[in-house]
């Protein structure tokens, strides 16, 4: 168990989160069905994409009976509970991020993980913030493709090429006032696109 | 309701009508002269509260650091409690803080540099000879066990003829929008104090306990309390830096873009605003004399209305991204009804300290600003700190810093052009340093009866 989420080995600027807790039976089939809805209802999807220091997160429920095993060698454990498996990458420091996790889509938090053992509920955030603690799996490595640039950065980056891609084959035979005009409107486009990447301060 | 008599009078308060001001750092020998010192302080009423009944001539507020609560004597397992980044000091902090380069700790100032306070004595006059009397009544109450780390250090603020606020020495007013805090007398708190964003897009009154011990904060958390409750109910924490400003690179930088700057405005610049003064403001996020770039994006108008939100202006076409200001509090600017900046806001007490240096002179004095901010948690200083005046993300600023007082380092700023006007974006690239650490550390402001505890030695951790 970890206090704290932490690419031990990897590089990057997102950190790793996972916490897996024990559910009752009743729970599994309502959080089933409250992940389907979620799934499907747009206004959560948009917040939680919204939370843009919060570049991934998934909820998984694994049965009792389903947890994988090395080989058929390996003896199948008898486990009381099926559990919930969370699993999020954010930017930034641990203690904010629940917080403002916990601000912004309490509602589903509350939804899904109310049913997990001694689950204390996302508001006031100090109790979650321990319970996250006890349950929370550090992992060992995570992968990051560009370690110098966050998932903002990496949106900024696309969209910067994706208008300059165009840009370029639209501007060739333009008149030089026209191409003047044409590129301050490019820049324009992508003003806010266009910071400098590299490591995360330490 | 709490009782705002046994807090310290510099957290609540901001003394704006005390200008002068004086630091004095003290480092304890003998625990039992460091009690009997406080006792005798707090017997004749010398350490200022939040109320009083007749308006002083000067204040005394004291605060204290880990290795300062330790000389006193406190036990270990009440040590135990305080926070890592308490316990660790700002020194150890440094590369977390950004003050790296000529900002990192061997290059700081005395005290600073060789020695750790452990009492910072802060006073505060209506008048020097008010000021300097105090100080001399401190100093001969000085035990042997007490002794002074020199130099003590000088404050004063300024302001410009016929202005009311003050002024830091790159010209711009200061202090304009300390946090709005429920509870607190509208006497005592600045009528331009600012609260959180709602949902509605009003300001709400931010909840004590953000800035004070043993209250609930925003969404009815208790921030993390040291023990006994006795020492810690009604006390913060304070984060104390020395800042020097490099004003002549300043100003010549400004002066180097501004002629750049002034091509991307079509028709030329608006009357009587200077393209150094804007491009000035555009780094600091507001004019010179205060007015918000957001109510009045052409021009200053001499108002300290503070009731301005961001979410009008989301590329930052009048207050840019990255400008200081919508850096240090974004207010709407994040979105989700303030939510996900509400538990990072500070109260900060800054005097400035030297000279201000006339426009178009040039000298070898330092000056800067005494940065004092009072929080709940050292977190909220550093994250502020970390994420957003040394690292650009949250803002869609990439790495880019703060251009006024981030560890930047040769950094770059984009100013948005303004579709409504014309004007085309512009990117300041090459950013100096301006502000660079020379001293400081984290402190801890006991309540008046935490000071008193403190002073009978009878500290237990249960």
């Amino acid at each position: 168990m970890a206090d704290r989420a932490s690419n031990k080995d990897g590089l990057g600027k997102a950190v790793t989160f996972n916490v897996i807790t024990p559910m009752n039976r009743f729970g599994t089939c309502v959080v089933r069905l409250a992940l389907w809805i979620f799934d499907r209802w747009k206004s959560t999807q948009n917040t939680a994409k919204a939370l843009a220091f919060l570049p991934f997160v998934h909820w998984v429920v694994v049965k009792r009976d389903c947890f994988p095993r090395v080989d058929d060698g390996q003896p199948t454990e008898k486990l009381n509970y099926d559990y919930l498996f969370f699993l999020s990458t954010f930017n930034g420091p641990w203690g904010p991020y629940i917080e403002a996790f916990a601000d912004v889509l309490y509602v589903p938090l509350d939804i899904v993980w109310f049913w997990s053992i001694r689950y204390p509920m996302a508001r006031p955030v100090g109790p979650l913030k321990t319970y996250i603690k006890r349950n929370q799996v550090e992992s060992d490595h995570s992968y990051s493709a560009y370690p110098g640039a966050s998932v903002r950065d990496v949106r900024a980056s696309l969209e910067v090429r994706r208008e300059l891609e165009q840009f370029a084959k639209t501007s060739l035979d333009l008149a030089p006032d026209k191409f003047a005009t044409e590129f301050n409107r490019l820049l324009m486009s992508v003003q806010n696109k266009l910071g400098t990447f590299g490591p995360i301060p330490e | 309701m709490f009782d705002f008599s046994n807090i310290q009078g510099n957290i609540l308060r901001g003394y704006a009508s005390f200008p002068h001001a004086r630091f004095l750092y003290l480092t304890i020998r003998d625990a039992s002269d460091a009690r009997s010192f406080i006792q005798s302080l707090l017997d004749a009423g010398s350490v200022t509260p939040g109320q009083w009944q007749e308006k002083p001539d000067a204040t005394l507020n004291f605060a204290l650091t880990f290795d300062g609560l330790r000389a006193f004597g406190l036990p270990e397992e009440s040590l135990a409690t305080f926070p890592p980044e308490f316990r660790e000091g700002m020194k150890v902090r440094a590369e977390v803080l950004g003050d790296v380069g000529k900002s990192s700790p061997e290059y700081w100032d005395e005290p600073w540099k060789t020695s750790r306070v452990h009492i910072l004595v802060m006073i505060y006059g209506k008048m020097t000879d008010a000021l300097e009397e105090r100080c001399r009544t401190l100093r001969q109450l000085l035990p042997a066990g007490v002794t002074e780390l020199g130099p003590d250090q000088p404050a004063e603020s300024f302001s410009m003829d016929g202005e009311t606020a003050r002024r830091e020495h790159f010209g711009f007013a200061d202090g304009l929008s300390n946090p709005d805090v429920e509870g607190v007398p509208r006497e005592t708190g600045a009528r331009k104090d600012i609260g959180n964003p709602d949902h509605s897009g009003r300001f709400r009154k931010i909840p004590l306990g953000e800035f004070i011990l043993g209250y609930p904060g925003e969404g009815g958390d208790l921030a993390p309390m040291p023990l006994p409750n006795l020492l810690a109910h009604n006390g913060t924490y304070m984060v104390f830096r020395k800042l020097e400003q490099n004003v002549p690179e300043f100003r010549d930088y400004i002066k180097a873009q501004a002629k750049s700057f002034a091509r991307t405005i079509p028709g030329g610049l608006p009357d009587r605003v200077s393209a150094e003064d804007f491009l000035a403001a555009k780094m600091m996020g507001r004019w010179q004399d205060g007015s918000s770039l957001i109510e009045h994006p052409q021009k200053p108008a001499r108002s300290l209305a503070n009731a301005f939100a961001y979410a009008d202006d989301p590329a930052g076409a009048r207050c840019p991204l990255g400008a200081h200001v919508r850096r240090t509090n974004p207010r709407d600017a994040l979105g989700f009804g303030g939510k996900t900046m509400s538990r990072h806001r500070l109260i900060r007490r800054g005097i400035t300290y030297g000279k201000f240096l006339p426009p178009g002179e040039r000298d070898n004095e330092s000056r800067g600003i005494i940065f004092i901010a009072f929080n709940s948690g050292f977190d909220q200083f550093e994250f502020v700190q970390r994420f957003w005046v040394n690292f650009g993300d949250d803002f869609e600023q990439g790495n880019d810093t703060d251009p006024i007082v981030g560890v930047g380092g040769r950094g770059q700023m984009v100013i948005p052009g303004d579709e409504a006007t014309g004007r085309r974006p512009f990117i300041c690239f090459d950013i100096p340093r301006f502000v660079e650490t020379k001293g400081g550390d984290y402190f801890f402001v006991p309540s008046l009866a935490a000071l008193r505890l403190l002073a009978s030695g009878r500290v237990h951790a249960s």
